[in-house]
């Protein structure tokens, strides 16, 4: 193994098991609360004598019931990687593989209508599996005329998937009518919905659809089991929420005494749920009658067919509003993070103020972001109102003596 | 150094052995602790009378988005009262007001239907606690008691559901023992069975709860249980529910029998009709005669909570601008008011309204009204709640254009009692009738009727009107010169097709704006075609110029769907294949 081109080679692999009990102590228990008066709608407190005024009789209300059988949740992972330093240190990089498997997860699911007060409780439940690869590489090295540069880059991916559901839980997590998490491979958080196939243009449309307050100009939900009705098992996966794959490149480069630094990241292949949506191409799913998006001004109306957004309306008959394909878009970017260019001043005027080390640099962030045509809001990132993504400019000076 | 080696050796023994026993005996009692800080299941359980009380206390759980006096699905669905609001789109009602628009996935229908589960939580733990402990606790009579009175409470929700939803899982003490909700079908039983389930219930509180006086006691009672069981058994007497097999033709005579049979123990109680109509619904006269059940609420100036135990089930529907926090919600509609017409003292059958019109204060003209449209429906130029000094303008409506000027008064104070507001909300201290002795009255009549006994019905009626009539001068005197009301002579009960419009046409007027409406026209087998026509008629509604409820021209009542409300999508769809939806959905 003693190559001239080899300088750092190293081989790894790790196994670990891990245990996780961080909920309430007193999450096994069945649980009562006293609830005089605290809230509106919870209390125990009746004026069973008729006093009208004073302290009621009161008694206890079920927050929680009980789960003998819960036990720790067990994570364990397995990992196998390679790190290198090639061509006398200028190509370096690292590989990993991994594989995480959780069981027993501590969950505190919904639960159905028909229980009634303090059916949440504490259950030992799913079983997750989450396996992915990391890739680095970068390459530095000088040029002949003196510019300094180190380029890196990294790519990493994973795929999920929840590998085992209890039986009586599996409603409080996404499922269609035929087939629920564990039977669809798909990873957790994925979105159940109806899949939009364009607009209705006209009232035959509408009226051969079998679809329940369906509307002309109005979202027209695929029947994918042909039946000729639109119902819950019309609906399907259409939202996956792990991205293919995200990468990030840096770039550094040095030239006598300046110094430029650029940090690109990005996602490749990622759904978004955009909710922004609901007021730029609607009037009346949220907030009727406040001020909407100006999508909307090219709304679908006879006039104008071919237009993608729904018809005004100030009533939502239709319920639109249902989780569809029409809110679900490719959430992929490639944004410029960091920018930043300074400049060392020389040691010959240092020495005159006795300063050791002076730079100045003017630095940026979040300059730009590339992302798909499909995208209606602005930011990947923030398909919600979350506050958005700021892009800052700052100057700076670092000093040493 | 041989000695040593052996008492070690002994030393060692010694402890393995009392190692090993206390292993074997105790290891499990000194590692279990009890939680510290908290009420859990032992604790609560063996504390049956607490846990009754809880199941109490929910009957004023309620909030706007899922009331449990019903007030959009009794009320606003019907033919008496219109949403309110803002517009059509304020809180997620309007299918309920035009029927048309109405699916399963309305948040309220879902809210509604896992509140009155609650209820039936409660009362399930009450009732195992009481099993377990209360003979311990209590003694054998009391724990009969508070059996009966939980078996009220828990019939009393089953009764709103069923009534609701029709198709409904039934959930008692055993399916809570053994956690088997989740695998509880909503279609096991029928709605006959399910009906007579409820009926088993209110029979067993029957047998075993306590007379009580008026304003004795907030629990349930003997002739509570009776009024309930009437009421029951009314329902079912006029069929299946769905049009197609209710109404006239499917009477059960056996069932209008049960009904007669049980308002004889109300009528022979101690309660009665209060002497004025307006005294019924002013806070000061809670618990009267009048009163045989009803939610109880208080303000939070004197009952040490921290918002009131108020009724949060009307808390939207206070008049706007004049209460700071009243939404102007559940407004009487102009066929409401239509129906107060009188003409010669008695109601106009027949064309009551071919003509829209509404009195006004101190402009008496030849259209004379019944004196409970005063108390019932708040209109522009006269005192609010009989206050001249709060008197309504036309200001007082949120959005005229839409839902007129009318406002509700029975369910609110009066003015000058101050606010009770609980920002943004309205947190009226007013009890929520559940039964009142005149609704009784008319099941009676009601069953008269069918069964033939047109006398005794005339009598209730006309006691009925004459307490409307005595009920002018105390709180409505402004408005004497435009009441007329007289009682039924003979002839109106001669024949039963009249003697069932009067009842029916009484009913409407006595209990307008008490959220009964549409579940009477349902039971009756008339809903599609009353409310229709009301649609068709109620578009063209106009106050002094405004045009208003032209929304009424999408409404539209399907009958053999809209009988009964959805089953809530969330719930369909939580455990695919548990709960089958009702018809039409």
């Amino acid at each position: 193994m003693n190559q001239e081109w080899i300088d750092d080679l190293k081989l790894r692999a790790s196994w670990g098991q891990t245990g996780n009990q961080a909920i309430s102590n007193n999450a096994r228990y069945g649980l009562y609360v006293a609830d005089y008066g605290d809230d509106r709608v919870t209390s125990t407190a009746y004026d069973l004598n008729l006093l009208g005024s004073g302290i009621f009789p009161s008694g206890f209300r079920s927050i929680q019931t009980a789960n003998n059988d819960l036990k720790w949740e067990t994570t364990e992972q397995y990992n196998i990687g390679m790190d290198f330093t090639l061509l006398r240190n200028s190509l370096y990089g690292t590989v990993d593989l991994y594989k995480k498997k959780v069981k027993d997860m501590l969950i505190s699911p919904a639960y159905l209508g028909s229980m009634g007060e303090g059916g949440n409780s504490w259950a030992n439940g799913p079983s997750l599996q989450n396996w992915g690869m990391e890739f680095a590489l970068g390459y530095r090295n000088k040029t002949s005329f003196g510019l300094g540069y180190n380029i890196n880059g990294n790519l990493d991916f994973f795929r999920s998937k929840v590998t085992y559901l209890p039986e009586t839980a599996t409603g409080s997590y996404a499922h269609t009518s035929k087939e629920n998490l564990v039977e669809s491979g798909r990873p957790y958080g994925s979105i159940v919905g109806y899949v939009v196939d364009g607009l209705f243009q006209n009232r035959e449309e509408v009226l051969a659809s079998g679809q329940e307050n369906a509307r002309v100009g109005g979202l027209k939900y695929a029947d994918l089991d042909g039946n000729g009705v639109i119902n819950q098992d019309d609906q399907t996966w259409i939202f996956n929420p792990v991205p293919n794959f995200s990468w990030g490149l840096n770039v550094e480069l040095t030239y006598k005494d300046f110094d430029l630094t650029m940090f690109w990241q990005g996602v490749a292949g990622q759904d978004v749920y955009n909710n922004q949506k609901f007021q730029t191409d609607f009037f009346s799913l949220t907030d009727p009658g406040s001020n909407k998006g100006n999508r909307m001004l090219d709304a679908w109306t006879t006039a104008n067919t071919g237009s993608t957004i729904p018809a005004l309306t100030t009533n939502n008959t239709g319920n639109e509003g249902r989780a569809s394909s029409y809110f679900v878009e490719n959430g992929s970017y490639a944004k410029l993070r960091t920018l930043q260019f300074g400049y060392n001043v020389p040691d010959r005027w240092l020495k005159k103020v006795k300063m050791s080390r002076a730079r100045v640099y003017v630095s940026g962030h979040n300059l730009l972001t590339v992302k798909s045509g499909e995208l209606t809001c602005s930011d990947p990132e923030n398909p919600n109102w979350a506050y958005p993504n700021s892009t800052s400019l700052s100057f700076g000076l670092q000093l040493g003596f | 150094m041989k000695i040593m080696k052996t008492i070690y050796k002994m030393l060692l023994a010694g402890v393995m052995c009392w190692g090993m026993t206390t292993t074997f005996t105790s290891c499990d009692d000194f590692i279990d602790v009890e939680p510290k800080g908290v009420i859990n299941e032992d604790l609560a359980g063996s504390q049956p009378e607490e846990m009754v009380t809880a199941a109490y206390a929910m009957l004023g759980n309620c909030w706007y988005t899922y009331p449990f006096n019903l007030w959009p699905y009794g009320d606003v669905a019907s033919d008496d009262a219109m949403k309110g609001g803002s517009g059509t789109t304020d809180t997620g009602y309007h299918p309920m007001e035009i029927w048309s628009a109405l699916t399963s996935t309305p948040g309220e229908l879902d809210e509604l239907w896992y509140r009155l589960y609650c209820n039936i939580s409660r009362c399930n733990r009450a009732l195992v606690a009481l099993h377990d402990f209360g003979e311990g606790t209590l003694g054998v009579e009391l724990t009969r008691q508070r059996e009966a009175e939980v078996l009220f409470l828990r019939a009393h929700s089953y009764y709103k559901l069923v009534q609701m939803f029709r198709k409904i899982p039934w959930i008692d003490e055993e399916v809570y023992r053994t956690n088997g909700q989740e695998q509880t079908r909503n279609d096991v039983f029928s709605y006959e069975e399910l009906m007579q389930k409820v009926i088993a219930d209110f029979q067993k509180a029957y047998e075993n709860l306590p007379t009580a006086d008026p304003n004795s006691t907030g629990r349930a009672h003997k002739v509570a249980a009776a009024a309930y069981l009437a009421k029951c058994y009314l329902v079912l007497a006029w069929g299946d529910g769905y049009e197609a097999k209710t109404g006239v033709t499917h009477i059960n005579q056996e069932y209008m029998k049960k009904v007669v049979e049980y308002t004889d123990v109300v009528k022979n109680s101690s309660y009665g009709y209060l002497e004025d109509f307006g005294d019924i619904f002013l806070p000061e006269y809670k618990n009267s005669k009048e009163s045989i059940f009803a939610v109880q609420t208080s303000d939070k100036a004197e009952d040490n909570t921290k918002f009131g135990r108020a009724n949060w089930s009307n808390m939207l529907n206070g008049c706007w601008k004049m209460w700071s926090c009243g939404w102007d919600f559940h407004k009487p509609t102009q066929n409401l008011v239509n129906a107060f017409k009188t003409k010669d003292g008695l109601p106009m059958f027949d064309d009551y309204d071919a003509v829209i019109a509404y009195p006004q204060n101190g402009a008496p003209n030849a259209q004379k009204w019944d004196p409970r449209l005063f108390h019932t429906v708040g209109m522009p130029t006269f005192p609010y709640k009989y206050e001249v000094e709060s008197t309504m303008t036309k200001d007082n409506s949120r959005n005229p254009s839409t839902y007129g000027y009318y406002t509700s008064l029975k369910e609110v104070p009066q003015r000058s009692k101050g606010e009770t507001y609980d920002n943004p909300w309205q947190a009226f201290a007013m009890n929520d009738y559940v039964f009142r002795y005149t609704d009784v009255m008319l099941m009676r009549a009601e069953a008269l009727v069918e069964l033939n006994q047109l006398n005794e019905a005339m009598q209730i009626i006309n006691d009925i009107r004459q307490r409307a009539k005595n009920s002018v001068a105390k709180h409505i005197g402004y408005a004497a010169n435009q009441c007329e009301i007289a009682l039924y002579p003979n002839s109106y009960f001669a024949d039963k097709e009249t003697a069932r419009k009067c009842l029916r046409w009484e009913r409407r007027l006595e209990l307008a704006m008490e959220n009964g409406r549409f579940f009477d026209l349902r039971r009756w087998g008339i809903a599609s075609q009353t409310l229709n026509r009301f649609f068709e008629k109620e578009q063209n509604a106009v106050y002094d110029g405004q045009a208003y409820a032209q929304y009424y021209k999408d409404a539209h009542f399907s009958a053999g769907k809209n009988e009964y409300y959805p089953v809530p999508f969330n719930q369909l769809y939580y455990v695919p294949g548990l709960y089958t939806q009702n018809a039409g959905y």
